[in-house]
């Protein structure tokens, strides 16, 4: 830290305040208040700025520098931009001056409610900051209800001045908002009040409202009608709207020709149809983010006719010419046919309950550009043929969500693992290989596919250079292909890496020994809030007793039954250590205080006196002797 | 060499990579040219205009923070540190500090206001209203009233 500055302390007394005017006002004008009185009003702004700044800087680099540990998260509730921010409320405790300085729109230009700030504060702010502000994210702020939202709404807006049109008449033009991102997720409010705040908001780019019952198929109509800039909009899983709303913006939007949209999220939609889906593609052309998650009526055709072709209606380079053997047809059937490229990164249609693999191959071919499908929860609907048609056609893929699919055989895996590539020179020079699927593999979940081999998998794991996340829990994995993923792991230097094998009959307690310093059992973070599930933090302990250090990205998370066991045991070892210290602490207070340098010594053979007492006495018991969660008990997981 | 005059009508004498510091200096010598008229800073007094040409000087022979540079807010923020020699040149009496801030926004010398800015900021930091109060010679201008309701609001704010 700085040292402290001569000034701080003035030598004069404080200055009397006005609350007290029988003192007369003379050395008021002798001290003077250089801060208010000297600097504009920028400048001001800029050093409350450069204050908020400060500890977003520090907190970062006490998480660059290793000196943001568990032990001091669980101290430290406000940290990094938030405690910039409720200092900045904090000071403006100081003078009207100062109140009005801290609540500058300029500062506030990002309305984000960091951990519950009480509604009427955020009310306050938004009288202060005004049309200033940009983004308003209130995702999780159940206080905030209609009348909060109402009265930001007003506060946020431009009030135009009344133009003159002649004959003593004027016209007032509308109040509109200079919102860009509007997150609503899990506000309590009601659709008049959402709407009141969507008609003013011309600008908006993005816009979450994720679950909310205010959500009906209005809504929509006024999001085509006055938001027209949007790029991003999640109506997930909100109750009170179906397909017509969405028909309506993707008609709206293909109207207007002006079709921005890039991300759309309408998970659990109601009533989706051939129409519906024919209707997003014309509308929403360009769309790259496709979230279809949990849409009962969703079908196989719909799908298909998300990417048909129809001349006139989409530009010519989207158009695919595909044999009839590319459409899964009769291969002997010399028929073209056609369909259209489009431009989804992200496709979800986990369970869709009407899909089945079919979907894949009308999808096929049509995807270039697919990087995360989610396929997740349909069970035995889904087999071989289609998904290896599709991916075959998908070299970007990153991540892959086959959850449930129970059916499915190596040749998924096959198809996802990339085979070295002779080099190929053309005039002398290398020709980069075509990427193959499997090239940019970072995340597979196979869980619950029984009929994937070890060597499958094994061949999987070695080919795919980025593969960070694997999931297969309840299948035939055994120990070596745990092995061989934490070795691959360590070898290429995966940050975070993760393998997922509970319930597997193939995982020994003895692999989770072996693996125990190179792996750990839960992803561990540092964070106020994840006090209470007790993470083994490496660095805050010189040497970890119990348990695996779990906060280190370096170490690959490996669950399995063992491994939970060993959690619990090691939660419940560290939880008696938590209760002696803190019986120690009381006795220690009862006696005065005394013996408190020696507390900490103390507390080291009480650490270790539920396992050490059967083998030794010491209170200095070698660490090599503490019995490890993987000793504790000889139960094993009888069934599964 | 470049010849400056104060508003109290003292005259420096600097090297042109000293006064070039100064980004308003620096454009003025690229509109006018070789000249040897003096060139007038009338917003600011000999005795602050002394104390910027010492940062100035000990500075001159980094490079300039280009426009790029100052249109990433990021490495603004990532130097959060003030430099050692810079902590002591700023280890000033309040008046001067506030001088400086104003001579170096005037004078258009970023890295210098950003070391006042940061040399504020943490003379504010972690300190209670009552402290900033006095550090600043504040009066409080809020009514017992206002005061108790201000706290209240404030309650959520007051666990660590």
């Amino acid at each position: 830290m700085y040292p402290a500055y001569p000034y701080n302390n003035p030598i004069t007394v404080s200055p009397p305040r006005t609350l007290e005017p029988e003192i007369s006002l003379e050395p008021e004008i002798a001290l003077l208040n250089h801060f208010d009185n000297r600097l504009p009003r920028e400048l001001k702004l800029g050093i409350f700025s450069t204050l908020v700044d400060s500890y977003e800087i520090e907190h970062a680099r006490d998480i660059r520098e290793g000196r943001w540990t568990t032990a001091r998260a669980g101290k430290e509730k406000w940290v990094g931009r938030d405690a910039g921010l409720k200092e900045l409320v904090k000071i403006s405790r100081v003078s009207r001056a100062w109140q009005c300085l801290a609540f500058d729109g300029q500062l506030w230009s990002t309305v984000q409610s960091p951990r519950a700030f009480p509604s009427d504060l955020l009310a306050r702010i938004s009288l202060n900051a005004g049309p200033f502000v940009r983004v308003l994210d209130l995702s999780g702020c159940s206080r905030v209800n209609s009348a909060v939202l109402l009265q930001m709404t007003y506060n946020f807006s431009v009030h135009p001045d009344p133009v003159p049109v002649g004959h003593g008449k004027q016209v007032i033009p509308a109040d509109y908002t200079n919102l860009t991102t509007i997150n609503l997720q899990g506000c309590s409010i009601t659709t008049y009040a959402l709407h009141q705040l969507l008609t003013r908001s011309p600008c908006l780019k993005t816009l979450c409202l994720r679950g909310l019952g205010a959500v009906t198929n209005a809504t929509c109509e006024l999001l085509s009608d006055c938001c027209a800039k949007l790029v991003k909009l999640d109506l997930g899983r909100c109750a009170n709207m179906d397909a017509g709303g969405v028909l309506r913006l993707a008609k709206a939007s293909q109207e207007h020709g002006k079709k921005p949209l890039r991300e759309l999220r309408i998970s659990g939609l109601k009533r989706v149809s051939d129409t519906i889906m024919s209707a997003l593609a014309r509308g929403f052309p360009d769309l790259e983010v496709l979230d279809l998650a949990g849409c009962k009526d969703l079908t196989n055709a719909s799908l298909k006719e998300f990417v048909a072709w129809s001349d006139g209606d989409f530009p010519v380079a989207d158009r695919l010419t595909l044999t009839s053997r590319e459409m899964g047809l009769d291969p002997g059937d010399p028929t073209k046919y056609h369909k259209r490229a489009t431009k989804i990164r992200h496709l979800s249609i986990s369970s869709c309950s009407l899909l089945t693999d079919m979907a894949c191959t009308y999808l096929a071919h049509s995807l270039p550009l697919l990087e995360i499908f989610e396929f997740a929860g349909l069970g035995n609907a889904i087999q071989d043929e289609g998904l290896v048609r599709l991916l075959n056609t998908t070299p970007m893929i990153r991540k892959i969500d086959l959850e449930d699919a129970a059916d499915i055989t190596d040749a998924v895996l096959e198809i996802l693992t990339p085979l070295p590539q002779p080099e190929v020179r053309r005039g002398g020079v290398v020709v980069p290989p075509l990427p193959q699927p499997g090239h940019a593999l970072e995340s597979l979940v196979v869980s619950y596919a029984n009929n994937l081999t070890v060597d499958a998998l094994t061949s999987l794991i070695r080919a795919c250079p980025r593969l960070r996340t694997l999931e297969v829990d309840n299948t035939q994995v055994s120990d070596a292909v745990v092995r061989e993923f934490v070795k691959q792991c360590r070898t290429r230097g995966t940050a975070d890496a993760g393998i997922s094998a509970i319930d597997c009959r193939g995982i020994s307690r003895g692999v989770c020994t072996e693996l125990k310093d190179r792996t750990r059992p839960r992803r561990g973070w540092r964070g106020w809030d994840a006090k209470k599930l007790f993470y083994v933090d490496a660095a805050d302990e010189t040497k970890v007793e119990q348990g695996q250090d779990e906060c280190e990205p370096a170490k690959v998370l490996f669950k399995s039954f063992f491994s939970w066991q060993a959690v619990d045991t090691t939660l419940a070892a560290r939880a008696k250590v938590r209760k002696a210290l803190a019986s120690r602490r009381d006795s220690a207070g009862a006696e005065g205080g005394a013996g408190a340098g020696s507390r900490e010594g103390g507390s080291r053979s009480r650490w270790l006196s539920p396992f050490s007492s059967r083998r030794s006495s010491g209170s200095n018991t070698p660490a090599s002797e503490v019995p490890s969660p993987w000793e504790e008990d000889g139960r094993g997981c009888i069934v599964m | 060499m470049v010849n400056l005059v104060t508003s109290d009508n003292e005259s420096f004498t600097v090297e042109k990579a000293v006064a070039s510091r100064s980004v308003l200096i620096k454009n003025m010598l690229e509109d006018v040219g070789e000249s040897d008229q003096p060139i007038p800073l009338p917003n600011v007094t000999a005795s602050v205009l002394k104390k910027v040409l010492e940062y100035c000087d000990h500075h001159k022979n980094e490079p300039m923070p280009t426009s790029e540079d100052l249109a990433a807010e990021d490495t603004r923020k990532r130097t959060t540190d003030i430099g050692e020699w810079d902590q002591k040149f700023i280890q000033v009496d309040q008046e001067m500090l506030f001088e400086i801030i104003l001579a170096a926004n005037y004078l258009d010398i970023k890295p210098l206001l950003d070391v006042g800015c940061k040399t504020v900021a943490n003379m504010i930091k972690g300190k209670t209203p009552e402290e900033i109060r006095k550090l600043f010679n504040i009066v409080n201008d809020f009514t017992p009233e206002e005061e108790a309701q201000i706290k209240k609001e404030n309650e959520w704010a007051e666990d660590r």
